[in-house]
């Protein structure tokens, strides 16, 4: 049960990102729900397995849309890495989310615009800070708050949490 | 910690060096055909779906916004279709005219080639490139390289086509150069787009001496290949000039990006001239 409804988030949290937010961007700014969960989740059970699947997802995205085969995937996966590995000895409340969503906002969009480069097409840095770093930050921090309310709510369930971690937390 | 004892981390790791490995070498190549494209076509009929239902719900509220300038609108239009009416009785006649002399000599037109025409499915999530997807692929011909237009004019270029979608790159990325030229006066030059400008262009190597005007409509010149000779882009809307005494001239284009619901392709690859 817990891996289909981790599998069911991410797979929401993918639609969302892939298919609504470009058409539907909140004051401007496409939200990236994927990492906003991820980051949620993450924060909540301080394992790799949520990094998995929010990266998993993105697989499709890859495919989809992506200009090389990893490009989507790996952004997700490194700044999935980057949050464990930071907040994994941590008890983080939930006035850390506000931090954290934009850190890992700007890592992941560091990592994109490392990867451009690398893919030999890279983007304006000047711009892309100005038009989408800068910008879609503060939206994507109030997304990532509402989204981690919504999976604190959801891990008050025992069928969520990996067997060892809630005998820790409980 | 002893980094080797943590399996996730070992993973990620070993992961992460293997889709660096991917990106590099899948990069702008047709390599990631195949199960790729498998994968796309899965997530098409749901990228499909909700982009029109998101698409109809923008236009919802657009509308409603836009709703107090309807009615005057609505008068300018009745005006302008009745003005159009007229010209296309003339430009009927002109076109039978036309087919005629062609006729005589034997000309073949370039527009011989096929058209395939697609709804637009979806977005580059993460605004990373000015790219969309469209539902058409290889299976209705198109191939990477094919040059895409709307109704209002010159759209982009595909650069990636899978079995049922495909790729399309617009001209307002960052990357794009078109050669074009001045309908009115024939001078050529490169058009570019503005950083950060959703259908603001610039013109590039225009002659000095060039009588541009506000107003000026600008067409593909078929120079280097890749678009085809006369597809509308767009219409001059302001001309300056720097200390260097440089024209700079802006280009409005023609096509309304954040509208476009359907696309043609032209099925021919016309050779890139270096």
């Amino acid at each position: 049960m817990r891996y289909l409804t981790l599998f069911g988030i991410s797979v929401v949290s993918m639609i969302l990102t892939a298919c609504i937010s470009p058409n539907m961007p909140i004051f401007g700014a496409q939200i990236d729900y994927i990492l906003a969960f991820m980051l949620a989740m993450v924060m909540m059970e301080k394992t790799m397995t949520p990094v998995f699947y929010c990266s998993g997802v993105a697989v499709f995205m890859d495919a989809f849309f992506s200009k090389a085969f990893g490009f989507y995937i790996l952004q997700y996966l490194l700044t999935g890495l980057m949050i464990y590995c930071f907040i994994r000895k941590k008890n983080i409340k939930f006035g850390g989310i506000i931090g954290l969503a934009a850190v890992s906002w700007m890592i992941r969009e560091w990592i994109g615009v490392i990867l451009c480069f690398f893919m030999d097409a890279p983007v304006g840095l000047g711009l892309r800070i100005i038009h989408s770093i800068l910008p879609g930050a503060v939206p994507q921090i109030l997304v990532s708050m509402l989204v981690y309310y919504l999976i604190k709510k959801l891990y008050r369930h025992r069928f969520i949490w990996p067997v060892a971690t809630f005998a820790d937390w409980s | 910690m002893n980094f080797w004892k943590n399996r996730p981390l070992v993973i990620t790791v070993i992961l992460s060096i293997i889709l660096i490995t991917l990106v590099i070498t899948t990069a702008n190549t047709d390599a990631q055909s195949g199960p790729v494209s498998i994968l796309g076509g899965i997530l098409k009929p749901v990228q499909s779906f909700f982009y029109n239902v998101t698409e109809e719900i923008g236009m919802f509220f657009e509308d409603r916004e836009n709703s107090a300038g309807l009615q005057e609108q609505n008068t300018d239009l009745q005006q302008q279709v009745a003005t159009y009416k007229e010209q296309l009785r003339d430009y009927q006649e002109l076109i039978a005219e036309n087919e005629r002399l062609r006729d005589l000599l034997n000309y073949v037109e370039e527009s011989e080639y096929g058209i395939a025409t697609a709804r637009i499915i979806g977005a580059m999530p993460g605004n990373w490139y000015d790219e969309f997807t469209i539902n058409a692929g290889s299976n209705q011909g198109i191939e990477s390289g094919m040059s895409v237009y709307s109704a209002d004019g010159l759209v982009g270029k595909v650069v990636y086509a899978a079995g049922s979608y495909a790729r399309v790159l617009s001209i307002m990325d960052d990357s794009s150069g078109i050669a074009v030229l001045v309908e009115r006066t024939r001078d050529n030059a490169v058009l570019r787009p503005v950083e950060g400008s959703d259908q603001m262009l610039q013109m590039y190597y225009l002659r000095e001496d060039a009588n541009i005007v506000p107003g000026d409509k600008i067409v593909t010149s078929g120079i280097g290949g890749i678009y085809p000779k006369g597809i509308e882009i767009g219409v001059v809307s302001e001309v300056s000039t720097n200390t260097a005494s440089e024209k700079i001239v802006y280009v409005q284009s023609t096509v309304d990006f954040n509208h476009l619901e359907e696309v043609s392709v032209v099925l021919h690859v016309y050779e890139e001239v270096e």
